[in-house]
């Protein structure tokens, strides 16, 4: 199964991308372990995961037309 | 109890539905204390100030930089050098001599938030560091103040409100429990940023406070409001409160007096810098120094005119014998964040030695050479 996912901040940066398509993942954590397979900078980063516009915890099913997102930490000011 | 001054001065917010002479003596009657008087706290400031907010306290440690100007709009050219938070503090009580304003040209720390927060109910987030922030936020929680936080990267910015409803409400670290790794996540000096920007997320921050205080409206607690400039998309995603995170909160301000909020993903205080014009003045009665450049290898732009090596400061502690305590060095980055934290870890590990951080990083020298 592939997700759309949006990527934000510094994630965004790295990717050069605001959005990446992600293949063979049914959970977060599977979707957390291929993108930083993809990006293994990400390693480094904490960001959060929302699913359908929710900010979730570790190791959600994720479904084909969920709408994803990937937030890392603001510093601006 | 409204004056007539009052009621003539705020007549267009009186006239609205559901606002009326309450919500403006909710308004006058409230303490916002703005922690940062840069690029989100200028529209902040403007508009609480503007609306009424009884008394207004200003945090800023800082002065007005040339660099502020594009994005912080209630500074101008005459103000460069001075204190943001007194001039914030003067420009404000220009535009409404009805309200208070303090400005407190400090720093926010561990030993003396509790004295600064205790005169406020509401804390808005105006930061560009995670030790600040989490700092606010913890004190917010301990001390049951309602927190409107601000960020922003680049072109996108986020608003949120937390510990509206003292432990049942969602708090930052519900969203980011722990601060991030050195050198992951740039401020605006690092990764630029559009000067319209924080004057939007500002100004929903502002209205946040305004609609807090007036009870008006759905207010952003367990929300998190993110927008792109770039593509004017924005979204609104739902945070929960997070019990976990209950364990790594102080519970007391005891507590937060012996923790350490200095994190190593904002630059140290206190670390012997050079400015770029000293140290060209230095160089020119041909006085010896070593240069050490901190950035990872792929990163530029060179220093003009520098004779550098390179140790990326992740790979410092491993390097620590390359350097000699009887010399002299400039340790230098891009903007003078990591290069700091090197200049704390020698200092740390000789107790003695010239080591000193090049201010404002490559930039500022490269920017110094030209002229």
């Amino acid at each position: 199964m592939t997700v759309k996912t949006n990527l934000f901040g510094v994630l965004a940066d790295i990717a050069e991308s605001s959005a990446i398509e992600v293949e063979g993942v049914t959970t977060t954590n599977d979707l957390v372990r291929e993108v930083q397979k993809k990006f293994p900078s990400f390693h480094r980063i904490n960001f959060v995961v929302s699913v359908n516009r929710r900010v979730v915890s570790a190791g959600e099913n994720i479904s084909e037309n969920d709408e994803i997102a990937l937030l890392p930490p603001f510093s601006g000011g | 109890m409204l004056s007539n001054q009052d009621i003539s001065r705020y007549n267009r917010q009186l006239m609205l539905p559901g606002f009326g002479k309450s919500g403006q003596e909710k308004l006058k009657n409230s303490r916002v204390l703005v922690v940062g008087a840069g690029g989100l706290g200028a529209p902040v400031l403007q508009y609480l100030a503007a609306a009424g907010v009884g008394k207004i306290g200003i945090i800023d440690h800082d002065v007005v930089d040339e660099t502020n100007l594009q994005r912080q709009v209630i500074f101008d050219e005459k103000d460069i050098g001075k204190s943001k938070a007194e001039v914030a503090a003067r420009y404000l009580t220009q535009r409404n001599s009805l309200i208070s304003v303090q400005p407190f040209n400090q720093q926010l720390t561990p030993a003396n938030v509790e004295n600064l927060f205790s005169d406020f109910e509401i804390v808005v987030d105006c930061t560009d560091n995670f030790s600040s922030r989490y700092l606010i936020n913890d004190a917010c929680a301990v001390m049951e103040k309602v927190m409107v936080y601000g960020s922003i990267h680049r072109f996108q910015g986020q608003v949120s409100i937390f510990h509206l409803n003292g432990q049942d409400s969602p708090t930052y670290r519900c969203l980011f429990p722990e601060p991030p790794e050195p050198g992951t996540v740039q401020n605006c000096a690092e990764a630029g940023v559009l000067g319209v920007l924080p004057g939007l997320i500002g100004a929903i921050q502002a209205n946040e406070a305004i609609k807090i205080i007036t009870r008006l409206g759905d207010v952003l607690s367990g929300k998190l409001f993110m927008m792109d400039a770039l593509t004017m998309e924005s979204s609104l995603l739902e945070i929960s409160r997070n019990p976990n995170t209950d364990s790594i909160t102080p519970a007391t301000m005891q507590e937060i007096r012996n923790s350490r909020y200095q994190f190593a993903c904002d630059a140290p205080t206190n670390v012997p810098e050079i400015t770029s014009a000293d140290l060209m003045n230095r160089l020119k009665n041909g006085e010896k120094m070593e240069f050490v450049d901190v950035r990872e290898p792929d990163e530029g732009p060179p220093p003009n005119e520098l004779a550098s090596r390179q140790i990326p400061l992740s790979e410092l502690d491993a390097q620590f014998d390359d350097f000699n305590p009887q010399k002299t060095y400039i340790l230098f980055c891009q903007v003078g964040r990591r290069s700091a934290w090197a200049v704390h870890q020698l200092k740390e590990k000789y107790q003695t030695g010239k080591f000193l951080n090049l201010k404002g990083g490559i930039e500022a020298w490269n920017q110094k050479n030209v002229e």
